[in-house]
């Protein structure tokens, strides 16, 4: 992830917003290893998150994967395997690659689309087709 | 001059921004003790339905996840008393705790018998846990549910708070 770009979407909460976010990232990967990109702790289950006091969370795809991040940082070999969630009032940013894989930018286009439902949405603003 | 000590239950309903639940009640000293039975309902039927595994439905935990996820408690809150079946309510309760939705099935006709019937998934194992409510009243919790699709499978996923105007 050198390069990477921010898509900003606005939400009434961002807390839920956030929650429904990691869910999505557990159904996409099943192995994934969940970390708070301040405090370092590392969450293997939603059920475990406290997500008062989480404002910026990692998703590495596998254990492999967050091993490697640990080890080499941004680098190419890993694009595609991780998904970094932030939120604030009114904004959740998912950081992604410049130039994601099909199955990242897919995630995050129906993650925009979820959050667009009134359960989240604050001021919304739909990409055109 | 006395003062009279709000009850804790009460207090946590109000600051978790949902008044409404204390102040829909005449008189509202009646409320908390209400919603703390509807809660104990819940306990008890969570603990005959999943006996060891089942999840602590009371007060002083709905106040030890308030700390942790104020979300989780605000949508909780916003329909346990509307929910008709105590067991529907461990249910929401069960899909706040990370249990997955794995099926959902509605039958509705305006002159016959209302069923609704959710299947939750452990997201750790094989466990599954089925849900079954013939009280429309109980439906009023699928206007909470999450959803999102990956790839062309759409899902219902999460259970959250309905925007009433607070942060």
């Amino acid at each position: 992830m050198i390069g990477g770009s921010d898509v900003i979407i606005p939400v009434a909460r961002d807390a839920e917003a956030m929650d429904l976010a990691v869910r999505a990232v557990v159904r996409l990967w099943r192995d994934v290893v969940i970390e708070d990109a301040n405090t370092g702790e590392v969450f293997r289950r939603y059920a475990d998150i406290d997500f008062a006091r989480r404002r910026e969370i990692l998703c590495f795809r596998d254990p492999a994967s967050a091993k490697l991040w640990d080890q080499l940082g941004a680098d190419p070999s890993l694009d595609g395997t991780l998904i970094h969630l932030l939120r604030s009032e009114g904004e959740l940013t998912v950081a992604i690659d410049a130039n994601p894989p099909p199955q990242i930018e897919a995630f995050v286009s129906s993650l925009r689309r979820s959050l667009a439902q009134e359960l989240f949405a604050g001021t919304v603003t739909r990409e055109a087709a | 001059m006395s003062t009279v000590a709000i009850d804790p239950f009460e207090k946590l309903i109000r600051d978790a921004g949902q008044d409404w639940l204390i102040d829909c009640y005449r008189p509202r000293e009646k409320a908390a003790p209400h919603l703390r039975e509807v809660l104990r309902r819940a306990n008890d039927a969570a603990i005959k339905r999943l006996g060891s595994n089942a999840p602590s439905l009371t007060p002083e935990t709905v106040a030890a996840t308030y700390e942790k996820n104020p979300h989780k408690v605000r949508a909780f809150l916003q329909v346990m008393d509307s929910v008709a079946s105590p067991d529907i309510l461990v249910m929401v309760w069960q899909i706040l705790q990370g249990m997955n939705i794995a099926a959902i099935r509605m039958e509705y006709n305006a002159t016959g018998p209302f069923h609704l019937r959710i299947i939750l998934s452990s997201p750790d194992s094989d466990q599954t846990e089925e849900y079954d409510s013939y009280d429309i009243d109980d439906a009023v919790i699928l206007r909470h549910l999450g959803t999102i699709k990956m790839g062309n499978q759409g899902t219902f996923d999460g259970f959250y708070a309905l925007n009433l105007g607070y942060k």
